[in-house]
């Protein structure tokens, strides 16, 4: 046999276990969401006809989705920044000289391994009127008894709160690792220099964190959009939609409505929003971080 | 008068110590080398002077004050450290005035010192690089230009130039001393090669285990050890260490059975040293077995075996062509170094 041609055949070999699984449960479904999308749902009585670009026309109209989209931002802004910021203070004292570091080290990272619907009975149980932590300690000081969860006005802060406590911990032991590669002699060499601590983080160290800050940026973003498991246990959206967020919406309408075309509309959208997110961070960072 | 001076300084690790007991004195514009073998404590030292170590016992002075209690940014010290400590992110201009940004030095007195430093070292075409994009050499030149820009009196060296190659080495270890005596820095510098130390220093301090063996001009250490640590330290290869017997008036060697004299002493307890160099090779003499040559360019080192002793002499390769298995070997009294047991 023609040897090119044989290495062709071994080039394939060797990538085709990856490209079927890549394809069938990746790539696959995604096109037949994106094609399920222009469709009709399908029932009983009713077959499945091409509709065109109406779902995504409905998709803009129905309030509901207008919510849970602004929610989302609001989701998104209030966990990403906050988590990451909390991250970089916990690593830069945990990094420090202080007794018992494995500890607290530990302790930083334990909500992380829990899983998320255990973390929503842990907090259910804070935020729980009359009885819940919350309000027992705003008792001690004669506050009244306020319904966290079930308050439009709060609620959304409230799951935001979630997200932090259980991400920070997790973005904080990445921050730990790359603190931990930038060598002692830098803050002793700006130091001999009479630079502040905190010129000193504001020049060298978070600078150099860069990298790990983009990467953390990313997953956080991510996060914000995947992770609604609380929901479920917590509020289910509620109350009057003030906690839904896209994810969970495509859960109701996929799950709940049975609308399949319609949740594979909001589906698009939602890996639409995803991809110009990741490739807009890493253009605009890409040039703006050192990689070593 | 002194510009710099420790006073009985001592440092600890908890129990551990680190150095102890150490007095110097280092004048204006000296370039003084901490010499000795890895962890004597020469690097804590100069860490001590720096300020990046706190002194557990004794007083640092630095131009008549005591910093014992100064933050190292006050104490009028720039320092250059093994591994360089270039910040990575920051091109080789910003490097350089990093220090100057912190003192809020206004920007164009730092443009103009920074072009000024650049040309000493040498740096003109690399102001934009990252310190990914230099060569070894180079790197060192930016932690060096970092260290002078700051016009500080003093400059602190840690072993600078020991990730170079050995021709490099060599090049910036005249660079040093050339700049050093330009700008009329003082400067202390630590190094456990005892080449850079012979070649470079006005004064060398010779540490061990913690302590000061011996300070001095570098030709007073190689000529007039006063311990035995001095004379196996310094020189290529170091001094031959040869222990006598002693018959109550001389000491003597028993070499294959003949009683050889070697210096006459009362005193019971002493060793002698003879460096390689000073022993020769001759017609007459003492009959010696060659064990090996050591072949090192323009000299050879003949190792053979006196008494007890492997012993090196040091000799012009020219001389050892026609060579035999047995050679005699002499030696001029006054060339023995004593030192007590």
């Amino acid at each position: 046999m023609n040897t090119k041609i044989s290495h062709h055949i071994y080039g394939w070999l060797l990538v085709m276990p990856a490209v079927i699984l890549m394809g069938t449960f990746t790539h696959l479904p995604s096109v037949t969401t994106l094609i399920s999308s222009f469709f009709s749902n399908e029932t009983k009585k009713r077959p499945s006809i091409f509709i065109g670009a109406e779902n995504y026309e409905y998709m803009f109209e129905d309030p509901v989705f207008v919510e849970a989209v602004m929610n989302n931002l609001w989701y998104s802004l209030g966990t990403i920044i906050p988590s990451i910021i909390l991250a970089i203070i916990m690593a830069l004292f945990v990094n420090s000289k202080l007794p018992g570091k494995t500890l607290v080290r530990m302790a930083y990272f334990t909500p992380t391994i829990l899983p998320m619907i255990a973390v929503s009975n842990l907090w259910l149980f804070f935020y729980t009127p009359d009885i819940g932590l919350l309000d027992q300690i705003g008792a001690l000081f004669g506050l009244e008894s306020h319904n966290w969860l079930g308050d439009t006005n709060t609620v959304l802060a409230c799951i935001i709160v979630i997200t932090i406590w259980k991400e920070a911990g997790f973005f904080m032991i990445f921050y730990l690792a790359a603190l931990q590669n930038i060598s002692p002699d830098l803050k002793e060499a700006a130091a001999l220099e009479g630079s502040s601590k905190l010129y000193f983080f504001r020049r060298i160290t978070f600078p150099l964190l860069m990298p790990i800050t983009l990467f953390i940026l990313i997953n956080a973003t991510l996060n914000s959009f995947k992770l609604v498991d609380h929901l479920f246990i917590l509020t289910k959206g509620g109350p009057n939609n003030a906690s839904n967020l896209i994810l969970y919406y495509i859960y109701e309408v996929a799950f709940s409505f049975f609308d399949f075309s319609y949740a594979a509309t909001i589906t698009i959208f939602l890996l639409v929003i995803l991809a110009i997110i990741s490739l807009a961070q890493f253009v605009f960072f890409d040039k703006r971080i050192h990689y070593r | 008068m002194n510009y710099i001076q420790l006073k009985d300084v001592s440092k600890y690790w908890g129990t551990t110590k680190a150095v102890e007991n150490l007095n110097i004195e280092i004048k204006k514009g000296e370039f003084v080398i901490f010499l000795g073998p890895s962890g004597c404590g020469k690097s804590t030292t100069l860490r001590l002077i720096a300020g990046l170590e706190e002194v557990s016992s004794g007083q640092i002075e630095i131009d008549g004050k005591n910093v014992n209690n100064t933050d190292p940014a006050n104490r009028n010290v720039s320092m250059v450290f093994q591994s360089y400590a270039l910040f990575p992110h920051l091109n080789v201009a910003e490097n350089i005035i990093f220090g100057l940004k912190v003192r809020k030095v206004e920007k164009n007195e730092r443009n103009s010192r920074l072009v000024k430093v650049a040309e000493i070292v040498g740096l003109e075409d690399l102001l934009k690089r990252k310190p990914s994009e230099l060569s070894g050499g180079q790197r060192q030149r930016v932690a060096l230009a970092r260290a002078i820009i700051s016009d500080n009196p003093i400059c602190l060296m840690d072993e600078p130039l020991s990730n170079l190659d050995a021709k490099l080495r060599h090049q910036m270890r005249v660079e040093i001393r050339e700049l050093q005596k330009k700008l009329g820095i003082t400067m202390i510098y630590v190094t456990h090669d005892q080449t850079e130390a012979m070649s470079m220093a006005d004064k060398i301090v010779l540490m061990n285990e913690g302590h000061i063996v011996q300070q001095g001009k570098p030709k007073e250490l190689f000529e007039n050890p006063s311990h035995m640590f001095t004379a196996k330290f310094l020189g290529n290869p170091p001094m031959n260490i040869i222990e006598t017997e002693h018959d109550g008036e001389s000491h003597f060697i028993n070499h294959n059975g003949e009683k050889i004299d070697f210096r006459q002493d009362n005193k019971k307890d002493l060793v002698f040293g003879l460096r390689p160099e000073d022993i020769q090779v001759s017609d007459k003499g003492i009959k010696c077995h060659v064990n090996f040559l050591d072949y090192q360019g323009s000299e050879t080192i003949i190792n053979t075996t006196l008494g007890i002793h492997e012993i090196n002499i040091k000799t012009d390769s020219k001389k050892t062509d026609d060579l035999n298995q047995e050679i005699h070997i002499k030696w001029n009294t006054k060339d023995i170094k004593v030192f007590e047991k």
